[in-house]
């Protein structure tokens, strides 16, 4: 029977980076993963063909590089990355683009293609809040979740800050409404924001409006997303602790109401004497692998009323002899030098369009997909002078009439449909310029990682009343549990979805509090 | 916990520089991003400063009492508000010549509660800019 200081529960990159807050202050700690592979959402699989590296969740880090994690356990030495000349472009009708430089010079030039006076409004908003954003709200996406209504008796108490507080408790959705006149500039924004992972109607939300003006960029991880995995595996072994793969969990052992261990699928004891982790959702982790008999009736109640993110993606990887090369390069060159190339529709209401479709259970038939070939800035990704790209549709993850098991029968179908109106775009993704294709739809994104809860990508709907202080479960959102000793530290947690190692990070600082083990990191100063 | 230190000449002989520092409505002025000084005694002042964070406004409310006074050379305030446990400023003034005063600034601040993180964090960015503000008015209330 092994026996380490702590377990944690999946070797997603928030799982391992709180085991290396934790190994880095003296304690055994082993990570054990179900997968063959380590990362999670992280990962990187070469299901089209060899050589050919498919990220099949994550696909840039933007959080990452603006928190401590990044900094804290040097991560530089362990994983690289490439930050892309041009961010999003959104491709419309008519070969109309509109491409986000990282300057912010250039992306007014591009606004003031559809409407100067937005062009001008975009630049008092991102001059305005970019403050905010920087020393407020990034602070809050790496602390431990607070309590809303000091932030909100801030703002309450200026007249700017009532503003800011009736746009946070709107939609993001209102919000460009009511600041641009550009059908171009809000169908653009609106795509980024459900790319950060909110819908456009989501009341209480309106905060991501505003960051997703401010905050533009996509590192893209060398090698493909899984590498920062492997990175923070590395580093944990150098500091004494364990990765285990191909080790499912099957139950957190539970003793006089506390976690004192796992037991594997293959009947293995792996004892923990000071913590448990899991980087789990929590109705796998606590109805699964704790059992309901173990928590109370309320407890239990609110983890089955957990819901499931608003959306599942459906993705479709290509191996390529060529980058996709966009019509709308014709006009401006650049386009083809985006991180990713969004094709949305044109306006802003496409979106309640499509959303109509999700909500119904039906696979949307309104384009409203990103396209990114990540070999175009590190061809690491592919064998030489070849590429890899994909694209990927938000979608439904119960079918009506048909439940997640429909997507069995009409994946390849609805990938070719989707194929069909990208190469409306890029002529060139057709015949023998594609080596091989993968389609990834939400049935299969599940087999292969069921975190990801409803197939989407945050590991539990990012709505208002499951975020901060309400995540994952109401008087349960400081990583701990009713359990003693179990904590939880995946993106069911505050601050939710994306690659930033948050909720590893903030987890491992109220396991140290906890333990009464002095924190080694100087926190987010 | 943020910490602050700079020292600064100013050209004033030490004893008018002394007067001025030692005297908390005096010294409140210079306090960066003062909005309200309420004097309740020679030694403590209720104080409310102004942080901008972009267009937003952050209003701070500190009970600051000054602790120590040793003339002509140091003066040590010590406050406290909400989210901040503790708010230390010290001032120790040397002679450099008979018109000059070199004053060293220290400030210490200590956050509390569950917005302790980003309460330091903020303070940290803005530090820099608070110390230049301060020196800056103190010369120009003082020179």
């Amino acid at each position: 029977m092994a026996e380490y200081d702590v377990v944690v529960i999946g070797a997603g990159h928030n799982g391992l980076v709180n085991a290396n807050y934790l190994a880095k202050s003296g304690l055994k700690v082993i990570c054990v993963e179900k997968n063959q592979n380590i990362g999670g959402g992280c990962s990187t699989e070469e299901v089209t063909l060899p050589g050919f590296k498919h990220n099949l969740h994550s696909t840039f880090h933007g959080w990452l590089p603006m928190g401590p994690v990044y900094k804290d356990l040097n991560l530089e030495n362990y994983v690289n990355y490439v930050y892309p000349p041009a961010n999003h472009v959104s491709l419309f009708d008519n070969n109309r683009s509109l491409v986000v430089y990282r300057s912010m010079d250039l992306v007014c030039k591009q606004i003031e293609q559809f409407s100067k006076k937005d062009a001008v409004t975009y630049r008092r908003i991102f001059k305005s809040y970019k403050e905010f954003i920087d020393t407020v709200f990034v602070p809050w996406f790496f602390s431990p979740p607070v309590n809303q209504s000091d932030l909100i008796a801030t703002l309450e108490k200026s007249p700017e800050g009532m503003e800011l507080y009736q746009w946070m408790m709107s939609t993001p959705m209102n919000i460009y409404n009511e600041l641009f006149e550009s059908d171009e500039l809000k169908n653009h924004l609106m795509a980024r924001v459900l790319i950060l992972g909110m819908p456009h109607d989501y009341y209480g939300s309106g905060l991501i409006a505003i960051f997703a003006i401010i905050k533009v960029i996509n590192p893209i991880c060398v090698g493909g997303s899984r590498n920062l995995a492997e990175g923070l595996a590395r580093l944990l072994k150098e500091q004494g602790g364990e990765v285990i793969n191909n080790t499912p969990v099957e139950k957190i052992i539970v003793k006089d109401g506390a976690a004192v261990g796992v037991k594997t699928a293959g009947g293995k004891e792996i004892m923990a004497k000071k913590a448990v982790v899991s980087n789990i959702e929590p109705k796998q982790t606590m109805l699964g692998m704790v059992g309901p008999d173990k928590l109370d009736e309320w407890y239990v109640s609110k983890v089955n009323a957990f819901k499931p993110d608003a959306h599942a993606i459906f993705g479709v990887h290509y191996a390529l002899n060529d980058a996709p090369k966009y019509t709308h390069a014709e006009k401006n060159p650049d386009v083809n030098m985006g991180f990713s190339q969004d094709i949305f529709g044109n306006k802003i209401e496409d979106f309640t369009d499509f959303f109509a479709d999700v909500r119904r259970g039906i696979p949307p038939r309104k384009p409203a997909f990103q396209c990114c070939a990540p070999t175009v800035h590190d061809p690491t990704q592919a064998p030489p002078g070849k590429h890899t790209a994909f694209i990927w549709q938000p979608v439904p993850y119960n079918l009506r009439g048909k439940g997640p098991e429909g997507w069995a029968d009409i994946a390849e179908e609805y990938a070719d449909y989707l194929q069909s109106i990208w190469q409306e775009y890029a002529p060139n993704i057709s015949g023998s310029n594609i080596l091989g294709r993968f389609v990834h739809d939400p049935l299969k994104a599940m087999e292969y990682n069921n975190n990801f809860i409803g197939g989407g990508f945050n590991a539990g709907d990012m709505s208002p009343d499951q975020m901060g202080n309400l995540r994952p479960i109401v008087n349960w959102a400081q990583y701990r549990t009713p359990i003693k000793n179990l904590y939880m530290c995946g993106c069911s947690n505050h601050p939710g979805g994306s690659v930033s190692g948050s909720p590893g990070y903030c987890a491992a600082g109220i396991i140290h509090d906890d333990l009464g083990i002095k924190r080694w990191w100087k926190g987010l100063v | 916990m943020i910490e602050d230190e700079q020292s600064f000449t100013i050209k004033v002989p030490i004893q008018k520089a002394w007067d001025f520092i030692s005297d908390i409505n005096k010294i409140s002025s210079c306090l960066p991003g003062l909005d309200k000084a309420e004097i309740i005694d020679e030694n403590t002042a209720d104080i409310t400063i102004k942080q901008m964070m972009g267009i937003i406004p952050f209003y701070v409310k500190i009970r600051n009492t000054i602790t120590e006074r040793q003339p002509p050379h140091k003066f040590v305030s010590v406050g406290s508000g909400e989210h901040l446990e503790q708010v230390k400023l010290t001032l120790e003034l040397k002679e450099t010549s008979p018109s000059e005063t070199e004053v060293t600034y220290k400030m210490l601040v200590i956050a509390s509660g569950n917005v302790k993180g980003m309460v330091e964090y903020m303070m940290n960015k803005k530090k820099e800019e608070q110390t230049a503000q301060f020196v800056a008015a103190l010369k120009q209330k003082l020179e």
